[in-house]
């Protein structure tokens, strides 16, 4: 794929690069996006499950040039996990076969070589050398991690060093792209929030949705698309336990368009209803209301959110 | 859009400092935290685009200013007073204004005279008293008094949570190999792993409608206290709508804390639609994980101006994520009384405890459960 202009050279130009590869942001997005690669600071993601932030950070990897290096969180995540590990079965191994050898006292330093060093994603995104193309970070769900956890981020992600005890200090020669995420279960450090650019994703417009369905799937005809996502757009009134998110939208369109369909039936809508409400509560309810609702009469064009 | 001609963006050319200090000083007119630091982050942020459109300036603005969404509103309105307020931007005012959703004003649901007053009860110990029925300086008795109670319920947590040494769940490979090296090499003990048990997320819902007004003092020294007790506590407020107030509650000092909380409840004492805000907090931070596996301890009376059917429906959503839901309804210290009013009847079946919490002792049940909860 050749891209014409740096992706990165202004927000408009970050933004048409993010449509080329099919990724839909808006003016808000890209200005954000722009700014916290160009201002070198993480970017902090929030907004409903399901309205693309994962997708973001693989889009730009994409822009990039470069594999996204993505670091899952969760309750009990620390350094070892994050940041580096010592490889302990090599280390014991090269000890027991330097001692069989010569009974010589061994350096330390030769134990906390490179060769034992086990790079998790956040120290291999610091250690990516100046030339090669810009490595992405995602955190993901950094909310889920412990509050002690975040500290050890901030630390990283403020100066973009980490120090080794055994090893050294490791700075970055080039400044990752950092995006991380949180669905907001819990307040996330203001030190962590000041350092980082802020975004809230907001669910699309129903104009929005139907571009975003039509080049995430091409297949679907603008007609079924439209249909799709103003009956995602019904469903997301109905204070559902999950309720569907952009994600969701494509899945259904997509394989509403492999039962051949056209157009969206009480029928279709039937059989595939489990695609977009995921939960037996969710799916009591939205047959209750009456599958009828969720398809709005042909020759009817809503233009409406 | 020939953005050059307006007068704030070539502002920027002359002097983006003083541009850039005035959209900090606009922002935190409205409330928010920001100080000179965010400002030289503004000026950095505008230096890196070539070309700068009022609405670029905007959102460039609110990217760097914006720590959270809930602010958004507040710094909408700063920025948007800012820009319209310089002669000469007309046009980019329109595509800003689209971007601006002014928080919507929440209907100002205004409580008629049926504030519930209870008589009170004559009790002789302070204790069994009925917290409504306090004067000034019983309250703050009482008010202390929960401290040594919530001491109580924290020693009993940590004599919960202590851990036995010997083999863990796993191998701790990282600490088996530092031993090893003190033995050339030889593994002498294994070191095990065990996973760290880690305290309940314990959420307060404080209702502070009208007729709630005579213990949400009180209630507000517990929810400090217990945070000091015990991490990972959290409090939202019911009214006419919901407010997260887990910040403030994290302070040191116990009175002023409850001091700064009081005028933080926007709608204190006004009405109260209890489903509507349920399903506010569920929709927004329970279901989303905070309420999973926590304990949640809704203060209210029960008394609903809203649509009882939907309580019932948002009580029974939150009782399939949280590990239990204790009620805490001071009416149930009256005697005699009967949860019969529509909202608490339709909420009962979803929940594991219901207690009074009216007076000192009632309250000290409430830390007993806790403490045995944590």
């Amino acid at each position: 794929m050749t891209i014409p202009v740096d992706p990165f050279s202004s927000p408009a130009a970050l933004r048409s690069a993010l449509a080329e590869i099919n990724y839909l942001a808006d003016e808000a997005l890209a200005t954000v996006v722009y700014l916290a690669a160009k201002m070198q600071r993480p970017l902090f993601l929030e907004g409903e499950p399901g309205s693309g932030k994962t997708e973001l950070a693989k889009a730009l990897a994409t822009l990039a040039g470069s594999a996204l290096l993505r670091l899952q969180c969760y309750e009990g995540i620390d350094a070892s996990q994050a940041i580096y590990e010592w490889d302990y079965a090599r280390q014991l191994l090269y000890l027991r076969l330097a001692s069989d050898r010569d009974g010589a006292a061994l350096e330390e330093a030769e134990l906390f070589d490179e060769r034992f060093l086990l790079r998790r994603p956040l120290l291999s995104a610091l250690s990516v050398p100046a030339g090669s193309p810009r490595p992405v970070l995602l955190i993901d769900e950094i909310d889920r991690a412990d509050d002690e956890f975040e500290a050890f981020l901030l630390e990283a992600l403020a100066e973009y060093r980490v120090s080794l005890p055994e090893f050294g200090t490791v700075v970055s020669e080039n400044i990752p792209i950092v995006v991380l995420t949180s669905n907001r279960t819990r307040d996330v450090h203001d030190a962590l929030k000041r350092r980082s650019l802020y975004h809230w994703l907001e669910q699309p417009s129903l104009e929005a949705e139907v571009a975003i369905v039509r080049v995430r799937a091409p297949e679907v005809s603008e007609a079924l698309a439209r249909r799709v996502a103003e009956a995602v757009a019904t469903l997301r009134t109905l204070a559902l336990y999950k309720p569907p998110g952009v994600a969701e939208t494509i899945d259904w369109a997509g394989a509403l368009f492999d039962l051949g369909a056209n157009e969206l039936t009480a029928s279709l809508v039937d059989q595939t209803l489990g695609l977009v409400v995921k939960y037996r509560e969710d799916i009591a309810r939205v047959r209750a209301m009456g599958l009828e609702q969720l398809i709005t009469p042909v020759g009817r064009e809503s233009d409406s959110r | 859009m020939i953005a050059s001609s307006h007068r704030v963006v070539a502002e920027i050319d002359s002097d983006p400092r003083a541009l850039a200090v005035a959209f900090v000083i606009a922002a935190r007119r409205e409330g928010i935290a920001l100080t000179a630091h965010d400002a030289t982050a503004l000026v950095t942020a505008w230096s890196t685009l070539d070309e700068l459109t009022p609405l670029l300036l905007f959102l460039s603005a609110r990217a760097v200013l914006a720590g959270d969404v809930a602010e958004y509103p507040a710094i909408d309105r700063a920025l948007s007073s800012l820009l319209t307020n310089s002669a000469g931007v007309d046009d980019g005012v329109e595509e800003i204004e689209e971007w601006i959703q002014l928080g919507a004003g929440e209907e100002a649901a205004s409580e008629s005279g049926d504030a519930a007053q209870l008589t009170a009860s004559r009790r002789e110990q302070l204790g069994a008293r009925d917290l409504a029925t306090l004067s000034e300086s019983e309250r703050q008795l009482v008010e202390d008094a929960l401290v040594t109670l919530l001491a109580r319920m924290a020693r009993r947590r940590r004599r919960r949570n202590h851990s036995v040494r010997g083999h863990g769940e796993s191998l701790d490979l990282r600490a088996s190999a530092r031993g090893a090296r003190r033995h050339g090499g030889e593994i002498v003990a294994l070191v095990g792993r065990r996973r760290r048990t880690e305290v309940r997320r314990l959420i307060f819902l404080l209702d502070v409608s009208g007729s709630m007004a005579a213990y949400t003092s009180t209630y507000l020294h517990f929810i400090v206290g217990a945070h000091q007790q015990r991490p990972r506590v959290e409090l939202f407020t019911l009214g006419t709508q919901l407010t997260r107030l887990t910040r403030v509650v994290r302070g040191h000092d116990r009175r002023e804390s409850v001091a700064e909380l009081v005028p933080q409840v926007v709608d204190w004492s006004g009405g109260t639609r209890l489903g509507e805000v349920l399903r506010r907090f569920n929709d927004e931070y329970a279901i989303r994980g905070l309420g999973r596996q926590a304990t949640v301890v809704m203060l209210s009376d029960g008394l609903e101006r809203g649509d009882p059917i939907l309580l019932g429906e948002e009580m029974a959503r939150l009782s399939r994520v949280a590990h239990e839901i204790i009620w805490v309804n001071p009416l149930r210290g009256i005697e005699g009384y009967l949860p019969l009013a529509g909202g608490m009847h339709a909420a009962l079946p979803f929940v594991d405890h219901f207690l009074a919490g009216h007076s000192l002792d009632a309250l000290a049940e409430l830390a007993e459960l806790l403490g045995e909860s944590a």
